[in-house]
């Protein structure tokens, strides 16, 4: 295998899950978003929302705080500042290899 | 709210009464404003948009009013032959014809997420370009937009600018969400795991 398809084997797996990587790619683009509106955006159970969630917290990428609204509590998430570098660093990689692929040509032996 | 400026401006409202009034409007749209944006919160969720974006909006602003208060007027009295007295005068509001134009243009912009806006500033565009004040009869046919109904009407264009703002953003992220597909749609087996939205 080539170094472009061997370096796709190397991506930050926690970002790549489609779940955790439609979470990651939102909260990049605000500044915080609550659980009801990532349930809203990504189509997610709650289960499966909350399941990703506590996976991205505990590996340093989001921060989850309670916000009370009234009486009612609110779950607010934020990407933290090591999180926002991981997404960059995680679209930037994707787009390098990318460019790469599409300049790859299969070496053709001679008969 | 938008018909007090009216009431007590043209006198059907007085005194005292006519700030208790004000004071009564005042506190029931408190309240009912809180108890919408608990319901559209509750409903659809938050969404703070990222601070301090660069002087974008800030010039953007800057923009659109030389656009509207000056190129525009400019152009069409030069070159038109328009009244000078079409801008300044109480005919037609120009004011809220340029508020108007921008909340329509961003509506269309913005769509199908604006149509509030795009309603709003068809209808202020339209109102702020017709005589009102003669039409309504009113006392030297001011334009009500260039008097009493000032301050409501720009405060309606506030809400529409706050509207805005929101479905800039929610349009942004949809858009990331078609891109991404549906993470929904991914068997990931879902999990009984609610503790941190509980």
């Amino acid at each position: 295998m080539s170094e472009p398809f061997q370096e796709l084997a190397s991506l930050n797996k926690l970002i790549h899950e489609p779940g955790r990587l439609a979470i990651v790619t939102a909260l990049s683009a605000c500044e915080s978003a609550d659980f009801v509106f990532l349930l809203r955006l990504t189509g997610l159970s709650k289960g499966n929302l909350s399941a990703h969630l506590s996976k991205l917290e505990e590996a340093g990428v989001v921060m989850i705080r309670k916000e009370f609204a009234g009486k009612v509590p609110r779950t607010v998430v934020s990407l933290t500042n090591d999180g926002r570098g991981s997404v960059r660093a995680y679209w930037e990689q994707l787009e390098r290899l990318k460019r790469e692929a599409g300049k790859w040509r299969p070496v053709v032996e001679p008969a | 709210m938008f018909l007090i400026p009216l009431l007590v401006d043209t006198g059907v409202v007085r005194g005292g009464w006519s700030w208790l009034l004000v004071f009564g409007c005042l506190l029931a749209a408190d309240i009912l404003s809180r108890r919408i944006r608990r319901w559209y919160e509750g409903r659809f969720g938050l969404v703070r948009p990222v601070g301090g974006k660069g002087w974008g909006p800030f010039l953007s602003f800057i923009g659109l009013s030389l656009l509207g208060f000056v190129l525009i007027p400019g152009l069409l009295v030069r070159f038109m032959g328009v009244s000078t007295a079409v801008f300044d005068g109480d005919v037609l509001s120009w004011p809220f014809v340029v508020l108007g134009s921008v909340l329509l243009g961003s509506g269309f912009m913005y769509r199908p997420y604006l149509p509030f806006n795009v309603i709003a500033g068809a209808l202020l565009l339209s109102l702020a370009l017709v005589p009102l004040g003669d039409l309504l009869g009113l006392a030297g046919g001011v334009h009500p937009f260039n008097s009493a109904a000032r301050l409501p009407v720009l405060a309606l264009g506030l809400i529409c600018h706050a509207f805005t703002a929101h479905a800039t953003l929610v349009r942004e992220l949809h858009q990331i969400q078609l891109e991404l597909g549906d993470p929904g749609a991914v068997g990931n087996g879902d999990t009984d795991n609610e503790s941190i939205c509980a």
